[in-house]
């Protein structure tokens, strides 16, 4: 790469929660970082505060001995060391220029300066400051939480020198993982501004029709393919007061938008405003906790806080009948009842108004869909949605309810142009306004996923829930898309079928090798459930048996072909989903990963060599010449007893569920690349791995760990049921009956017993009770 | 012969260090060799080549402990290289049994005199051990049931209500503090420099805060009365004893002021090893031709605040003569150390008081106790 741009220390200015996190998040990948304050107690205070945010912003919390914090009066000279300074102060111009002024003598010669700024212009911020300032100065609009969001808003201004910019935004795409989209200087920027113009049309549209608050969240999340906080659960949490600010500014400074009374805030908001029930900050907002585990909703027309009482609408219903977001919101608009109407009136006014800001806050779709998908976690971005819903369709029910639909798009489609996006020869293209065509969607060379190859290369097989698909230069792809549930890809019948035939394809038709993964938000989060719970009610325990053994033979198949078979999994990777992972040669895996084996928690243990495993990947690390490895076995008690799930790549390397030979992908996007590369590299000289065998410490060590476990259950610590499982644990990660530090077992052996203990706590009755639970509320019992 | 008995011509300790601590880290070898030194160098009188042996207690004798720690200790302390070294392991008991061990020596004109120490680092090697292996049959048999248990059992057969023990516990803080404030420590301390730091007093004593003590769930069973309040903190400590004859001190004209006057060893079930102070004491008082009363000051380890209580309750004990200085529950048990750290301590305490006799005892896991009557002659 000629322009890979070298950044060895970053100053934060301002620690906030935004900006302690955006340190924390440079902190993650290695880079060294002063985070600035007024002074040096709030600037130890900000930093130190960020190690308590939930969900972490830190992959190791260890690291945050990588930021410094400095103070204004006694460091400034230490700018001077740093080659990018991010600005992220209280939103007040004069504040942030006097910054700009006092640290600009001390930037070192090609360092840059951005501002984080989500509601000032640029043109504002820049105003009056030296040419030698303004020409290495531009926005840098981070979402919060920076680890977890995606997008990062560019926005230059004409003085900036734009050189800088593409060093920049590769930098953020490879080391920091983040999407780059670019906006104009125009209020609120892209995400902000079309995310807050859909929450206020939602709330406009809810009042009119007397919706209750959680049948509109019920209605505006997962099911249509936006995030779970939906519409007043994410108000909420961002916090009403942040809301309305943003509304605020749209409202003030957007004079020539046809759409500005949107962004008016209506009477109730204010009324709650004006009651500091700004949401969770102040605890009560749409939402008000009043017991443990008792939530109640605000009534929009009396402000009164009542239980929730969720309405069955037979537009949910129809909707629920498919697998995919983009079908469910279909499904969902095309019903006639309130709910169908609502969700029309909604998306329809959001898609139109993105539409008209084509133009004037970025050049183009691409760079809207992004900012949603990046910024707001929405599945697609509108023009995205819009193409699933059908351009002409959609445009004609518009039309049908009097609705302005932009001349652009009539012109596009009365070109024969009849979807926002198109594969031309294999490749991605957006309709370009500018030029009324076609255009490549520009990507990042290393942006590459499934979908990506199936249009580029081929699709080799597809079943039901997984596809084999060709990914080019002789490496295959085994795409896990569960018809069951896509967000979740749980292990079924077509999954191992289409690895098994990834497999035999591979050795058949002298591909290098193999790779494991998926486009989804999680790559597997364990067995079908339902399954194993069904035959167990059934006393069928032949057919557990059959799931557990053949799984087994399966990834044992997958552990010893002579080729590489690479996992590149993201997300939830829990129970089978790393058992699959970890039967594989090399692990190149996304950080935003979360690996568990959990198996405890629905009273099983792992049953198709999670055991295996973690006992090979824990003596690989620790090495120990103790006859019966008893620290070994305790580490891996402790991990699968305790259903351990690491909150990062870099935990489940500390956790053992992943080594230090496995590869971490910050850039989600750049996954598949790099791990398709991997195969080829390790192609090359390919070796398959050795069968291993282990000493184990036996009935001896067992006992040690029963022990322990009478004393957790004494203390009831544990349940009943915890000790009951914790001992057939114990038994197979001991070695069974034939383990002992002097009488090594193989694989297969251990296989064995794990297979015979899964099969028979299927049969418990409180093993049942606790799968069932987690089928119907998604959490564990503890009986 | 009648008039050769052994004396213990003075013992020093380290600071007990607790989890998070200034000690933490600190090699345990390098901590007793900084207790011995210092020992060697305020016993000039009697000269070092005379020292023939050095025995060091240890619970856990492996990791950082490992190795036949006790000679590794005298090669750092400067003993001299003819001088014989062997670590003993009686679990909690195991430098008391090196008192014993030094003294009988001494006594049988072994050796002219000898160093009893004891240590343990309980943060660098978890009590059971790196590699614990149990014996099936002895599994069956509950003999490795844990010591809170062990303590549990002994709260039930008594009766000895939660309150009780947090009063006790509650003592043990108050009396640790005020002892320190009074400086009755200093002279049984060896300040420990480490890390730039210098620590010179305990640092488990503390002011209690008797609402947070009130509020802790019940550490080994949940509907147990024991807490993490009332037992003796995980910890790390080091102390060593100067032993001698009589005659032999005679020779190098010092006047010796503690006697070793009995010894006693004793079994009892397993599952109330708290209890072993009780046959202990009873042997170690026959053997001394004595009897309770004419014990003036008491060293009770305090392992748990309920298996003390039932010491004292069943035994009959005077609770005013016992632990004047604070106790385990309040300093911490380095499981190995806490012999010779009591013997110490009570030598100390009969000084302050003036006592004819005194009394050290402890429990030791696997069921058993072990007694130490000393007179201050």
């Amino acid at each position: 790469m000629g322009n890979s741009l070298q950044i060895n220390k970053v100053a934060i200015l301002g620690t906030g929660v935004m900006g302690a996190q955006i340190a924390v998040h440079f902190s993650n990948v290695k880079i060294p970082v002063y985070a600035f304050d007024i002074s040096q107690e709030i600037a130890e205070k900000g930093v130190s505060s960020s190690t308590k945010i939930k969900p972490s912003a830190f992959y190791n919390p260890k690291t945050v001995d990588l930021i410094t914090p400095c103070n204004y009066d006694d460091h400034l000279e230490k700018i001077s060391e740093c080659d990018w300074v991010i600005e992220v102060i209280a939103e007040r111009l004069d504040w942030k220029q006097d910054l700009y002024q006092k640290i600009a003598p001390h930037l070192k010669d090609g360092a840059f300066v951005t501002s984080n700024t989500s509601g000032i212009a640029l043109s504002e911020l820049s105003s009056g400051l030296p040419d030698d300032f303004t020409n290495r100065f531009f926005i840098t609009h981070f979402f919060n939480p920076p680890r977890y969001m995606k997008l990062v808003e560019i926005i230059t201004s004409e003085k900036t020198n734009l050189d800088l910019i593409s060093p920049v935004a590769t930098f953020l795409e490879e080391t920091l993982g983040k999407g780059v989209v670019y906006a104009k200087d125009t209020p609120n920027f892209i995400a902000n501004r079309i995310g807050v113009f859909g929450m206020m049309v939602t709330l406009q549209e809810a009042y009119k029709r007397n919706l209750s608050v959680e049948d509109v969240d019920a209605l505006t999340g997962t099911l249509i393919g936006r995030p779970k906080s939906a519409t007043f659960r994410t108000a909420d949490v961002v916090g009403l007061d942040t809301l309305s600010f943003v509304a605020g500014t749209a409202y003030e400074k957007c004079l020539e938008d046809s759409n500005r009374d949107i962004f008016k805030i209506p009477d109730y908001l204010q009324t709650m405003l004006d009651n500091k029930w700004l949401g969770q900050k102040t605890k009560q907002g749409f939402y008000k906790k009043i017991d443990k585990g008792v939530i109640h909703s605000l009534d929009l027309q009396t402000l009164e806080y009542t239980p929730m009482n969720k309405k069955r609408y037979k537009g949910v219903r129809f909707a629920r009948e498919n697998t995919y977001p983009k079908d469910r919101l279909k499904a969902l608009i095309n019903t006639n009842d309130i709910a169908g109407e609502f969700t029309w009136e909604v998306i329809s006014q959001s898609l139109l108004y993105s539409a008209e800001r084509v133009g004037e806050i970025a050049d183009d779709i691409v760079n809207i869909d992004r900012a949603m998908r990046w910024g707001f976690a929405w599945e697609m971005g509108p023009f995205e949605v819009w193409d699933s819903l059908g351009v002409s369709e959609t445009v004609d029910r518009m039309r049908a309810t009097s609705k302005n639909v932009p001349a652009w798009i009539t012109e596009m489609l009365s070109t024969g142009h009849n979807s926002f996006y198109t594969y031309i020869s294999g490749k991605l293209h957006y309709y370009d306004v500018e030029t009324k065509a076609y255009t490549e969607v520009k990507q990042h060379a290393k942006t590459y996923n499934m979908n990506i190859a199936k249009h580029s290369h081929g699709t080799i097989k597809k079943l039901w829930s997984a596809s084999v698909v060709d990914l080019g230069d002789g490496v295959a792809g085994v795409d896990l898309h569960s018809v069951l549930k896509a967000e979740l890809n749980p292990i079924d019948g077509s999954i191992m079928e289409t690895i098994k035939y990834g497999i035999d394809y591979v050795a058949k038709n002298n591909f290098k090798g193999l790779v494991i993964s998926g486009d989804g938000a999680n790559f597997c989060a364990g067995a079908n459930l339902n399954l194993i719970l069904g035959a167990a009610e059934r006393k069928d325990f032949e057919t557990i048996e059959k799931i557990s053994g053949g799984l087994q033979d399966l990834l044992q198949e997958v552990r010893f072909t002579p080729f590489p078979v690479v996992a590149a999994p993201f997300g939830l990777v829990l129970g089978g989903g790393f058992e699959i992972v970890g039967a594989c040669d090399k692990i190149v895996t996304a950080a935003e990963s979360y690996i568990g084996l959990v198996e405890v928690g629905v009273g099983l243990i792992p049953g198709a060599g999670g055991n295996l495993r973690m006992l090979s990947n824990l003596s690989n690390k620790i090495k120990t010449t103790m006859p019966g490895a008893f620290p070994v076995v305790q580490k891996a008690f402790e991990t699968i007893g305790f259903a351990k799930v690491a909150t990062s790549a870099k935990q489940a390397q500390a956790f053992s569920y992943l080594t230090k030979e496995d590869i971490i992908v910050v850039n989600r996007d750049h996954l598949l690349f790099e791990a398709k590369n991997t195969v080829i590299k390790m192609a090359e000289n390919y070796e398959a791995p050795e069968m291993e065998s282990f000493k184990l410490p036996g009935v001896s060590g067992r006992l040690v760990l029963e022990g322990s476990i009478k004393g957790f259950e004494k203390a009831k610590k544990i349940s009943e049921h915890d000790g009951f499982i914790g001992k057939k644990l114990a038994y197979v990660l001991t070695g069974g009956d034939k383990g002992g530090p002097f009488t090594p077992v193989d694989e297969q052996y251990l296989l064995d017993i794990e297979r015979e203990v899964f099969v028979s706590l299927c049969g418990e009755p409180k093993s049942q009770a606790r799968i069932a639970y987690m089928l119907k509320k998604g959490k564990p019992l503890r009986n | 012969m009648a008039d050769n008995y052994s004396v213990i011509i003075d013992g020093l300790r380290s600071p007990i260090g607790l989890k998070n601590g200034a000690l933490i880290g600190m090699r345990p070898d390098d901590l007793t060799a900084e207790v011995v030194k210092v020992l060697l160098e305020r016993n000039k009188s009697i000269p070092k080549e005379t020292i023939e042996d050095i025995v060091v207690g240890c619970a856990f004798p492996e990791g950082n402990q490992g190795m036949l720690m006790a000679k590794g200790i005298g090669i750092l302390s400067n003993l001299p290289e003819e001088a014989g070294a062997k670590v003993v392991n009686r679990f909690c008991g195991s430098s008391m049994d090196a008192v014993h061990q030094v003294s009988q020596a001494v006594e049988l004109g072994d050796i002219g005199a000898g160093i009893a120490a004891g240590v343990e680092d309980m943060f660098g090697v978890p009590m059971g051990g790196f590699n614990p292996s149990f014996h099936p049959e002895l599994y069956a048999k509950d003999y490795y049931m844990g010591m809170g248990e062990t303590a549990e059992i002994l709260a039930k057969d008594l009766d000895i209500s939660r309150s009780d023990q947090e009063e006790f516990a509650i003592n043990s803080h108050k009396k640790a503090l005020s002892a320190i404030a009074e400086g009755k420590y200093e002279s049984e301390i060896v300040p420990i420099e480490f890390n730039g730091n210098t620590v010179s007093t305990d640092e488990g004593p503390r002011e209690p805060n008797v609402e947070k003590i009130k509020s802790l769930e019940p550490a080994f069973e949940a509907d147990g009365t024991i807490t993490a309040a009332t037992s003796s903190p995980i910890s790390t400590g080091a102390a060593a004893a100067l032993i001698t004859s009589n005659t032999n001190a005679q020779e190098f004209g010092i006047t010796p002021e503690f006697r070793v006057k009995s010894r006693a060893i004793a079994g009892v079930d397993w599952t109330r090893m708290g209890s072993g102070p009780l046959p202990a004491t009873e042997k170690a008082l026959s053997h001394a031709g004595l009897t309770m009363d004419d014990i003036d000051v008491i060293e009770l380890n305090e392992a748990f605040a309920a298996q003390s209580l039932y010491v004292i309750r069943k035994g009959g004990w005077d609770v005013n003569k016992i632990n004047l200085n604070g106790g385990a529950i309040a300093m911490g048990h380095p499981l190995g150390c806490s012999g010779v750290r009591i013997i110490v301590t009570l030598m100390n305490v009969m000084r302050q008081n003036d006592a004819k006799f005194g009394l050290a005892t402890m429990c030791i896991g696997t069921g058993q106790g072990i007694a130490t009557i000393i007179e201050r002659i």
